[in-house]
């Protein structure tokens, strides 16, 4: 996560500097065509993992399963293992780019509807709590860096602080036994009452008491680290000459704040929150885990420990291909919003 | 402002470089301490610090490492804090202080091992990127663009997933999560040494460097490196509280080191083994001690991100 | 400082933002604030928690303990294993026959069970289903090859809307356990052997005692109560699986009241639950073991040796000597905290028929003294480290433990100190399944610890001790068997072809013979049998039916039968709302009717319990000679 933080800065700056292009269809095509690389790198190294760890899959889901000799040899064709490496490689790339990501290990579902029953709750979960977590953490950062030093100053850093020291798992658990255990007040899991996806009003009220602990998790896990981006990179904005040339000029305060110094120090929240979707996403794997949620964090757990390899393969590439296609969105806004990019 | 030089003075006359340059570091370090002694949060951060790693060197003085085997833990498993076992026991009947304690070493360990890697990687490829990419031809800046999206990549694999399989498959020792962690964290740093080493570049000595001669070597080691390595140290800081936090969640998860305890694995145990009318403790003093170390690294590294950048200090 | 539009702009978007926080909490809180008491959902819907899930409805897919439970409720099978005896026990076979050669086989199939979408069921169901699962090189005749192995398939056929012949290559005993589910030809016609495993089910239809309701793959399955199931109604009205990923969020959801019944808790979990109100234990044997494998000179098939084994494990003082290291009684008190037995032989006690008990002069118990002696006249020295020495070697072994299982991981640390005291150095190494899969398949091992679920026929546990199980092919990986001791002795292999065409007492004889021979053999360090341990709401269900028939039988999750669910029924009714139900007539709660019932209790409880003894034991009778009756006719 620190490593964001400095990278994010690092980017914002790296592309405050000298444009490489010329011109905006240039730049965009670069960024789209680098994204495809990257993506390229992903399937090649998704594929060569699940190829070279221990082979024989089949072999372990049978000692937990009495799979018989006729399943196993089902499985291993189906993974393709015994034909030339290359010719394997090749059929998972055409497979792949036609949406076919093969058939679970475990239940023989395609992966793509198992990824696709999943990735619901995970987006329902994961924009929830990112929602939440952006407008709480920037407001904290703003206020915060404005009135630098004074008493909300002190105790949001301090909160926010020991917010980012926590391990996620770690308040899940403890909001979990606080909070529903012997006092219930929410549900120990899951998404639905077992009565399922009830329709109308009774079902959305359903769906959020079993939304709220895991999402107040998330929520406050990633509030922390907005709010310090936010929060230091107004504090360098506010130093800068600009502003003062403002004020000397006659600006009111909040003028100065408003349509100068926020929208500039935004800039890297707006990559941060790029780049954090995409791990978020993944991140949630504990958090779902703790609250029983059925999503893809506790798909591709539940997967490692089958072993169950297409479906690892497919929520791998899934998370990688989050990652990119959110980085590449941050590029873009970027290259919208700040006009010293635009303009080289 | 007036440095006075009360513990091992120099010689009174400095006569040689050498002597010069310890007079100026030095100088520069006691500037450095002081500047850092002003910042409050940054010194609660590097006391916090000072305790955990003495625990950790400590921990044979501290807690008897028998009790770390099951095969000698007599007490009743899961029972509440007592005189004898303050923090109660686990699912074993160990103590869960015993724990606490030897924990704190392979939670340093691996936090400590795991940034070193990343580090090092991430310094390497930083320092190396910036050098080439600032030089005006047109090699240098295919190199940089080579080794950034290089960078990239690993930026952009989800670390959880890749670490869970490749520490699954490969097997949970400690030293595969270390390097499993460093592997995955090199990036950021690699981004902004990279950024700070462009700046470096444009510094005249530089110029003058290339001018007498230099080679490419010999600027990155010599001139690059050191002033690039302040900020180092502060991202180095940074990173240790992300991969201690990192680490627990992979030992959490089931996929750390089953041998060795951490706080992380202490963790993991007590959400297996049931807490709830159980011993709390057991699951609130690993979270706890986590959130100590991991707050202390990030109160030190920003402290010293304030102090070395001069930007970036709070003003008084 | 005066007030400005940027801060009362800020200071709104503030006030939203806290407001849809407090609106999001309170709307998340507001229904469990309504209530004044902990959730309940109401007292004719019953809610299994367990930390596995129905992931499908197809069971030619399926394979968790999860999914086949659901199969044995919305499915009737041509016989299951008896609540009592883990005999073959009629279920849609009502009665069965052999010829005299033992080659055509002769079922009676129950007249008037319907289909839960009101088809009748009669012998052309049966005969598809047989036709369909003894297709060669299928995914069905793959799936229940065990039961239906031998049957010739094209001799199956109906004599009648209720009477199916087959015939069989061999006479196997199996015919007379054929648990396999019966499907509806007018369903299943449709799908063809392409589509079988793409084939989701998601509404199955079936005869079984419930019926599919709402099916969310891999979370919960709700279902509900057959009204006219031929084995009588149950006696609740909904029956939900619940999954739970956290083991810590199942027992908290057991103790207030969101579950009824929880599955799958660690032992540390189950114990916690005591003292809670409401919540009845139960410590049931089952067919679990685990123990510590040994490398017994790994080969393949044809013998030729592999691996890099330490020859001293080829030794069996060596292998005498670790098992009276061991503590197997400590084992079962600190890792399983006493929910199991120290292990012996390879089918576990709760199969009283198989169940090879040995006699005291050769069990190994604990004692290093032995164990030290043992070893000091094999010829190993104590070494000047503690590890003993023998023509210049050291007795070092490697132990391999799996990372995916917290017990053996436990287990780990007790061994490795008793094999040191006895003069015996281990270095343990944690992997995945996987790994140790290949290691051992390639005989790259030494010890490891594993564990097995032995089901009532003992005939698939017993083969993976067969010379045949060993590893096939050739380097670099060689394709692993059964057989992860590489045990092989010709006389074992012999007694195993004779136990499969043998039956009742005779067979009993054989089988406990060969786990003799595997137990003085000392193949695996049998470490002990674990139990299920199980835990519900007494104060709020009753009438189970436990497989076997004690207080600590199994309650749910039996052996390969599914008795109880249809006996359960809420506190407070009438044991006559489901005693009747086929398999029911030992349920809970028939014999104590009194205990949970009305204001005067006392005499009349004591009378009303004598009147429904009586009952009772009256229909056990008339049962008893019905299975007799089926029983003798073989």
């Amino acid at each position: 996560m620190t490593a964001l933080l400095d990278g994010a800065r690092a980017a914002a700056e790296e592309r405050s500097g000298p444009g490489t292009g010329s011109g905006l269809a240039r730049m965009l095509a670069v960024k789209i065509g680098s994204a495809a690389v990257t993506l390229f790198v992903v399937l090649v190294v998704n594929f060569w993992m699940f190829r070279v760890l221990p082979a024989d899959p089949a072999r372990n889901l049978a000692r937990q399963t009495a799979l018989t000799a006729a399943q196993q040899a089902a499985i291993n064709r189906t993974f393709g293992l015994g034909r030339p490496i290359l010719q394997q490689f090749g059929n998972y790339l055409a497979q792949t780019l036609h949406g076919n990501l093969g058939r679970s290990f475990v239940d023989q579902l395609p992966v793509t509807e198992k990824i696709g029953q999943a990735l619901w709750p995970t987006v329902l979960l994961v924009g929830t709590s990112t929602v939440l977590s952006t407008i709480i953490g920037v407001w904290i950062g703003i206020r915060g860096g404005w009135s630098r030093g004074s008493k909300f100053d002190r105790t949001s850093t301090a909160f926010v602080n020991v917010l980012y020291s926590m391990p996620d798992f770690w308040l899940g658990m403890v909001l979990l036994i606080t909070l529903a255990g012997k006092v219930a007040l929410f549900p120990d899991g899951g998404m639905h009452s077992f009565a399922g996806a009830q329709p109308g009003f009774a079902g959305l009220r359903d769906l959020l008491w079993h939304l709220t602990l895991p999402c107040l998790v998330l929520t406050l896990v990633y509030l922390a680290e907005y709010s310090l981006v936010m929060r230091s990179s107004l504090i360098d904005e506010l130093k800068a000459d600009y502003l003062t040339t403002a004020r000397a000029k006659g600006l009111r305060d909040d003028m100065v704040r408003r349509k100068h110094a926020v929208p500039n120090a935004l800039l890297p929240s707006i990559t941060l929150i790029m780049l954090n979707l995409g791990f978020v996403i993944s991140g949630a794997i504990t958090t779902e885990t703790v609250f029983s949620w059925p999503g893809l964090g506790r798909l591709s757990y539940e997967a490692l420990n089958a072993p169950d390899y297409p479906t690892l393969e497919g929520t791998f590439l899934l998370f990688s291909a989050a990652v990119i296609f959110a980085n590449l969105i941050g590029d873009l806004l970027l290259t919208v919003f700040d006009p010293r990019v635009r303009q080289a | 402002m007036t440095q006075t030089v009360t513990t091992d003075a120099p010689p009174a006359s400095p006569r040689t470089p050498r002597q010069l340059a310890w007079v100026r570091r030095h100088a520069a370090l006691s500037r450095f301490w002081r500047e850092y002694r002003k910042d409050r949060r940054g010194m609660a951060g590097l006391i916090i610090l000072a305790v955990m790693i003495a625990v950790a060197l400590t921990a044979p003085l501290l807690a008897n490492s028998r009790g770390l085997n099951p095969i000698y833990a007599t007490a009743a498993p899961n029972a509440g804090p007592s005189l004898s076992y303050p923090l109660g026991t686990d699912s074993d009947g160990r103590s869960v202080l015993t724990l606490l304690i030897w924990g704190s070493r392979n939670s340093l360990i691996v936090g400590f091992s795991a940034t070193f890697i990343s580090i090092l990687i991430g310094a390497l490829f930083g320092v190396v990127a910036g050098h080439f990419g600032s030089i005006r031809a047109r090699a240098g800046r295919v190199t940089d663009n080579v080794l950034m999206r290089f960078a990239d990549w690993f930026l952009v694999i989800p670390f959880l997933p890749l670490a869970m399989v490749l520490a699954r498959t490969i097997g949970p020792s400690l030293g595969v999560i270390i390097v499993v962690i460093g592997l995955t964290s090199w990036a950021g740093t690699a981004r902004i040494v990279r950024a700070q080493a462009l700046a470096v570049e444009t510094r005249p000595y530089l110029e003058r460097a290339r001018a007498l001669g230099a080679g490419h070597w010999h600027q990155m080691y010599k001139h690059v490196l050191p002033n690039v390595m302040p900020l180092l140290l502060a991202n180095t800081i940074l990173t240790v509280a992300g991969t201690i936090l990192a680490e627990s969640t992979l030992s959490f998860l089931g996929v750390g080191d089953p041998i060795r305890p951490t706080w992380g694995q202490m963790l993991g145990s007590a959400y297996n083994y049931g807490v709830g009318t159980g011993n709390v403790v057991w699951l609130l003093a690993p979270g706890i001690a986590i959130i100590l170390v991991v707050m202390a690294f990030t109160l030190v590294g920003h402290a010293l991100e304030a102090v070395l950048d001069p930007k970036l200090r709070e003003r008084r | 400082m005066a007030r400005s539009t940027f801060r009362i702009r800020l200071a709104r978007l503030t006030a939203a933002g806290l407001a849809a926080c407090a609106g999001l909490a309170l709307a998340g809180a507001a229904p469990a604030l309504a209530r004044s008491s902990p959730p309940h959902h109401g007292p004719t819907t019953f809610v299994v928690g367990n930390t596995g899930a129905v992931d499908t409805l197809n069971l030619f897919n399926g394979f968790t303990s999860q999914d086949f439970e659901v199969y044995g409720l919305v499915y009737d099978n041509l016989m299951d294993y008896g609540q009592l005896d883990y005999q073959g026990s009629p279920r849609l076979a009502t009665s069965w026959s052999h010829s005299a050669d033992g080659l055509t086989w002769t079922y009676h199939i129950r007249h008037g069970v319907k289909w839960s979408d009101g088809q009748p069921l009669t012998s052309a169901d049966v005969v598809y289903t047989f036709q369909r699962d003894t297709v060669p090189g299928s995914t069905e005749f793959a799936d229940n090859e065990a039961y239906v192995g031998e049957i010739i398939h094209s001799s199956i056929h109906a004599v009648g809307p209720y009477t199916v012949v087959m015939q069989v290559r061999h006479f196997t005993p199996v015919m007379n356990r054929l648990i396999v589910s019966i499907l509806p030809q007018h369903i299943w016609q449709a799908v063809t052997e392409k589509q079988v495993s793409g084939y989701a089910n998601n509404n199955p239809v079936g005869s079984g005692p419930f019926i599919v309701s709402s099916f969310h793959s891999n979370q919960s399955i709700t279902l509900r109560a057959n009204p006219n199931y031929w084995g009588g109604k149950p006696g609740i009205k909904t029956l939900v699986f619940q999954r739970f990923d956290n083991p810590t969020a199942e027992k908290l959801a057991l103790a207030n009241g969101s579950i009824d019944f929880a599955e799958g808790l660690t032992p540390a979990l189950w114990k916690s639950l005591r003292g809670t109100p409401g919540v009845t234990l139960i410590n049931a044997p089952a067919g679990n073991w685990d123990e510590l494998g040994f490398n017994n000179g790994a080969a393949t098939v044809s013998g030729k040796p592999i691996g890099n084994g330490n020859p001293a494990l080829t030794d069996i003082n060596v292998r005498h000597a670790i098992s009276y290291a061991i503590n197997t009684k400590e084992l079962v008190q600190k890792v399983l905290l006493n929910t199991g037995s120290p292990g012996t032989s390879y089918i576990p006690p709760v199969y009283t028929q198989f169940h090879y008990n040995p006699p005291a002069s050769i069990t190994y118990t604990y004692d290093p003294t032995k164990a030290n002696a043992i070893l000091t006249a094999d010829g190993w020295k104590m070494g000047p480290n503690g590890i003993r020495v023998k023509n210049g070697k050291q007795l070092t072994l490697r132990l391999f433990v799996r990372n995916q299982s917290p017990e053996q991981e436990q287990d780990a640390p007790y061994i490795v100190g008793w094999l040191k005291a006895v003069g015996i150095g281990v270095t343990t190494t944690s992997m995945s399944d996987s790994v140790l899969t290949a290691d051992i398949g390639n005989g790259q091992y030494d010890m490891f610890m594993w564990g097995w679920g032995v089901e009532p026929n003992p005939d698939f546990q017993l083969s993976t001790a067969t010379c045949g199980q060993r590893s096939t092919g050739g380097p670099p990986n060689y394709t692993p068997g059964w057989s992860d001791s590489f045990y092989c002795n010709p006389a074992y292999d012999q007694l195993y072809h004779q136990q499969q065409g043998l039956d009742g007492a005779a067979r009993a004889a054989v089988v406990k013979q060969m786990q003799k021979m595997l137990y003085v053999a000392d193949n695996y360090s049998l470490l002990y049998y674990w139990n299920d341990t199980q835990a519900y709401r007494s104060d709020l269900f009753t009438g189970f039916a436990p497989q076997p028939d004690k207080p600590n039988g199994l309650y749910l999750y039996q052996e390969v039968s599914w008795w109880s669910y249809r006996c359960i029924r809420p506190v407070g009714t009438s044991p006559s709302l489901t005693d009747h139900n086929v398999g029911c007539q030992h349920e809970l709660g028939a014999v104590t009717a009194s205990a949970g019932g009305g204001v005067n209790g006392g005499l009349i409880g004591g009378i009303a319990a004598a009147v429904v003894a009586l009952v009772a034991v009256a229909l056990f009778m008339a049962r008893r000679r019905r299975f007799a009756m089926a029983d003798e006719r073989e």
